[in-house]
């Protein structure tokens, strides 16, 4: 684990990094006990150049905000050594009983509940080693790096995007997002962030095939309406429109059911500075019906993002 | 009739401290009663629905065969660290689950280990079945709406009906949910806001006193503004499985109080 560094510490990416754990079930890993035959390709297809982007990378650590951990009072962060155990997944366990193992970055998780206290803001570090991960923190952090060889720190959801309005919940999520780069800044790290949000988040209300949840030809957007929402906002953040994006945001999430509304996004975007430059997209899919982009903001090339914003590829 | 004793209850790690607050104390009184309750009926079988275990794809019953371990509360993870065992009826969970679906709702019966049991569900059968008599699980399905929740209850408690065992009913639900957003001393939790005070006392005395025109008009008028849990679905769930498919006899509200600023309830229908 690393020690601790002074000053100078920086975001060196960050990925929209949708969580539906049909994508680690088609991917077969040796930790998750359900088989399968694949499936939901295009999306595990642009989750493998986002790995080959961390690689390249070098971080330190990787952060992830997961609305699958939800916490009342403040945010809350993983802040013990080593995390591991089985995580079965209570809405999907039929396709993720999944055997983690973790390391935190502990140093950066207690920086995190600092910084986040001297902003006024609730925090508290979760020191419980029986803790027991949630998927979406587990199906970020593994599609984004399968080799578990990055520690990580984890923050929950706080509850406040729904249980006040869009307004107040999402300062709150901002907030957060300038707490978590002074940490890094402060600790030295290199860190990516992964923001586990689907877009759209209207789903089947039933599995279209119960005897093979990969059958691909079951799979699509739930809704038109959906689609046009996922497209009209991808194409926002492509463009670097991020106050734009931020302006329409709450009616996509009133209209489309968006998991953006839990924060991650916004947490990941306010760490960043509010890019306005480009982010690349590495591919967009549906699962059981909801809408998901593979995002990627690259704080140091930004020149090349501004171009990729008006049609080029990186 | 094999189903002997229906309750709503409100749990959370709180009640674990009985002693720091007595509204605790008086929910955890009101779990106890209900528990000596179960004995006097001879209750061979409880059956749960709570809104902390959701499903989304289609239905889901529980029918772990090894439904052992430790839980570690989402939120209270310092200080609610839950070892629980259930010896889960998977017959009965099977029978269920295939008359969900004969009546329209597919899902499935879950047997995997490790399976995360919510927090209110563990601490409701941890005072309520000390002597750890069978039990299954019902989650509550987010896209099944108020009546479709009904509907559901009533198709259950015809299999219920039918079998030789005394069961009970027991709903998981909060009333409100309006939290403390903010660390509060425990000594001091209260219900949170004056609106949710109101509703509480208003529900309160519609229920107690089988008034269900108020209940129903306070819940339509001031439902949304007290973030009731889930629409408070449970009622919902509970009127599905009386035998005429509404409520008809007032309730005994045994206690109602606060669990870090939400308000819950102990009753017996």
């Amino acid at each position: 684990m690393k020690t601790t560094r002074s000053g100078n510490g920086e975001i060196v990416a960050g990925f929209l990094a949708p969580h539906p754990p049909h994508l680690v079930y088609a991917e077969n890993p040796t930790q998750n006990e359900p088989k399968s035959r694949g499936g939901w390709e295009p999306l595990r297809w642009a989750y493998e150049n986002c790995r080959q982007r961390i690689k390249e990378l070098k971080p330190d650590v990787i952060l992830v905000h997961s609305p699958h951990w939800q916490t009342v009072v403040g945010h809350h962060v993983t802040a013990t050594p080593r995390l591991e155990g089985r995580s079965v997944d209570p809405i999907f366990p039929h396709l993720f009983r999944f055997d983690y193992g973790m390391d935190v970055d502990v140093e950066l998780a207690e920086a995190i509940v600092d910084e986040c206290k001297g902003a006024g803001l609730e925090a508290k570090p979760m020191q419980n080693p029986k803790f027991r991960v949630d998927y979406g923190t587990i199906v970020s952090l593994h599609m984004l790096n399968p080799d578990w060889d990055i520690p990580v720190v984890g923050i929950s959801a706080n509850n406040s995007p729904y249980f006040y309005d869009d307004k107040i919940g999402q300062e709150e999520m901002s907030q957060l997002g300038h707490a978590t780069a002074k940490a890094i800044a402060k600790t030295g790290r290199r860190a990516v962030l992964a923001a586990s949000n689907t877009l759209s988040h209207l789903h089947f209300p039933q599995e279209p095939n119960p005897g093979l949840p990969e059958d691909m030809s079951c799979e699509h957007i739930q809704s038109q309406a959906q689609y046009e929402w996922d497209v009209k906002i991808i194409n926002l953040l492509r463009a670097g429109k991020i106050d734009e994006f931020f302006e329409v945001m709450p009616q996509f999430c009133r209209e489309a059911f968006a998991e953006i509304k839990a924060g991650g996004l916004t947490w990941m975007l306010e760490a960043m500075g509010r890019p306005r430059y480009g982010a690349k997209l590495h591919g967009y899919g549906t699962v059981i019906g909801t809408g998901n982009a593979v995002m990627e903001w690259l704080p140091d090339n930004s020149p090349k993002s501004d171009s990729q914003a008006s049609g080029g590829q990186k | 009739m094999t189903v002997v004793a229906r309750a709503l209850v409100s749990t959370a790690p709180q009640l674990l401290k009985p002693e720091l607050n007595p509204a605790y104390g008086g929910l955890v009184n009101g779990l106890q009663a209900v528990e000596v309750d179960f004995k006097k009926l001879g209750v061979e079988r409880i059956v749960y629905w709570s809104t902390q275990w959701i499903s989304v794809l289609g239905q889901m019953f529980q029918a772990g065969s090894d439904l052992t371990g430790t839980h570690v509360d989402e939120n209270w993870h310092e200080s609610c660290e839950l070892p629980f065992h259930f010896r889960v009826d998977q017959k009965l969970a099977a029978e269920l689950c295939a008359g969900a679906a004969k009546a329209g709702f597919p899902g499935q019966c879950i047997d995997y280990r490790d399976f995360p049991v919510d927090t209110a569900t563990i601490i409701a059968d941890r005072f309520l079945n000390p002597d750890k008599i069978p039990v299954t699980m019902v989650a509550c399905n987010v896209y099944c709406d108020n009546e479709k929740t009904k509907s559901l209850a009533s198709e259950l408690f015809k299999i219920l009906e039918a079998r030789k065992e005394k069961i009970a009913i027991v709903a998981v639900s909060l009333l409100s949910t309006s939290y403390h957003t903010s660390t509060i001393d425990l000594r001091e939790d209260a219900i949170r806001g004056d609106e949710e005070n109101a509703f509480v006392a208003n529900f309160v005395r519609a229920v107690s006193s089988a008034d269900w025109i108020t209940l129903s008009k306070t819940i339509a008028h001031d439902g949304a503004k007290i973030r009731t849990d889930m629409g408070l679905k449970a009622l919902s769930w509970l009127e599905g499985t009386m035998p005429a498919g509404r409520f008809s006899q007032p309730w005994n509200v045994l206690v109602t109080g606060p669990l870090y600023g939400a308000s819950g309830i102990v009753a017996q229908l």
